[in-house]
């Protein structure tokens, strides 16, 4: 440890002298310790330069989005003890309550998880969202992958029953066939569910052709979630579909 | 124009959902699975009077003698369940005309004097309209529940 502060101390030395040097030829009359400290100065400006960038760098590994998305891919695989249409309250006392009281204004739970701000955030069903991925089909439908994109085109929660966000989206595909891409589009009316971080999508009216979505907010944040195109009747999942929320700059 | 406009009634007549025999049915089926049972049930009695008081802060002092200044209350939670029971009794008699009357008559009868003005079965109305897609999540008719909530409200209010 010492070695090496002795030795940076030694080379500083050196660097100045030799800047000293260097500076004096150039300016002439100028205080060589003077021209030496701008130089170092530029060197620091330097510096900072390269740790701009490796701050950028650090943005993309987050470690505590990280630790979330484990955290909601564990909870997921264990389970929450609860059952269907309810919600788990979480923290030291396990306690389930239904899941059309969850965000609803009121403490309904012990702890007051189910009024959380973070279970309780919009973000994923904002108006203006777009969501994008791309569709696999297993079932029901004879298609090749293709991109299908989810704008949500309209959000309301009514004030005198908050435990619901009613949402119109347009759901658009890109399909190729015979070399032309073509986009095959609906419009969509459904909620999203706090409890189960869920949004459901099911076709307006006229086009009753198309299949339902259902997407589960599961990884951690507002920005990814698991998407299933499904038969609205039986939920029986014909296409998986994975996106992720365009970026809005 | 005039046969335009008649037209137009026509159609507005025909589109809108009646509280007929098959619209009935498929209420029922949709009421079995929104009623559900036991914690479930209270919840659902819960959220749909919290979602009226919401509306309509005033109706609380109508249920004064039934802990209605705190809807969590046991009282209050009793008479909530009282009431989807006696809401299921109509639903499920909307295919036997003569007892669905009987009931009515017997639900009129209980109301009258009360004073209630029809906004609160208005707001009781839309607090149902919400709470149901809520707790159904999908395959659910609203057109329908309107018409033969309505029906159902006509013969308790009695007029």
């Amino acid at each position: 440890m010492w070695r090496l502060l002795i030795l940076s101390a030694l080379s500083g030395l050196i660097l100045a002298d030799q800047a000293g040097d260097f500076v004096g030829r150039v300016f002439g009359d100028v205080d060589p310790r003077l021209a030496a400290n701008s130089l170092k100065i530029i060197s620091l400006e330097k510096k900072l330069t390269s740790l701009k960038g490796k701050l950028h760098d650090a943005e993309k590994v987050d470690p505590d989005g990280f630790l979330n998305e484990i955290d909601a891919r564990v909870s997921e695989l264990e389970g929450t003890h609860c059952a269907k249409r309810e919600f788990q309250c979480g923290g030291n006392e396990q306690e389930c309550v239904s899941d059309i009281l969850v965000c609803d204004g009121h403490n309904d739970c012990h702890n007051g998880h189910d009024e959380d701000s973070t279970v309780c955030s919009t973000a994923p069903v904002k108006a203006g969202n777009v969501f994008s991925g791309t569709s696999h089909w297993k079932d029901c439908l004879v298609r090749h992958d293709h991109v299908t994109r989810i704008t949500i085109t309209q959000s309301s929660r009514r004030k005198f029953y908050q435990a619901r966000i009613w949402v119109r989206a347009l759901v658009e595909s890109d399909l190729t066939s015979h070399g032309k891409t073509t986009t095959s589009s609906f419009q969509a009316k459904g909620y999203y569910n706090f409890a189960h971080r869920r949004l459901v999508l099911v076709p307006l009216g006229d086009h009753d052709s198309h299949l339902s979505v259902v997407c589960n907010f599961d990884h951690g944040d507002s920005e990814r979630a698991s998407c299933h195109r499904v038969l609205e009747a039986t939920l029986y999942p014909c296409a998986d579909l994975f996106v992720t929320l365009s970026q809005h700059n | 124009m005039k046969t335009l406009i008649l037209l137009l009634a026509f159609v507005a007549v025909a589109m809108a959902t009646e509280c007929d025999n098959l619209t009935r049915l498929k209420v029922k089926a949709q009421w079995r699975r929104a009623y559900s049972s036991g914690h479930n049930r209270e919840d659902f009695a819960q959220a749909i009077w919290r979602a009226i008081f919401a509306q309509a802060p005033e109706a609380r002092s109508l249920f004064k003698r039934v802990g209605g200044d705190d809807t969590t209350s046991p009282e209050f939670e009793a008479h909530a369940l009282r009431v989807l029971a006696g809401f299921d009794i109509t639903i499920s008699t909307l295919d036997q005309p003569e007892a669905l009357k009987a009931e009515l008559d017997h639900l009129e009868k209980q109301h009258e004097g009360r004073h209630i003005p029809d906004n609160y079965f208005e707001a009781f109305k839309t607090a149902l309209l919400h709470v149901l897609p809520a707790q159904l999540g999908r395959c659910w008719d609203k057109a329908a529940w309107s018409a033969c909530f309505d029906y159902i409200a006509t013969g308790i209010k009695g007029h």
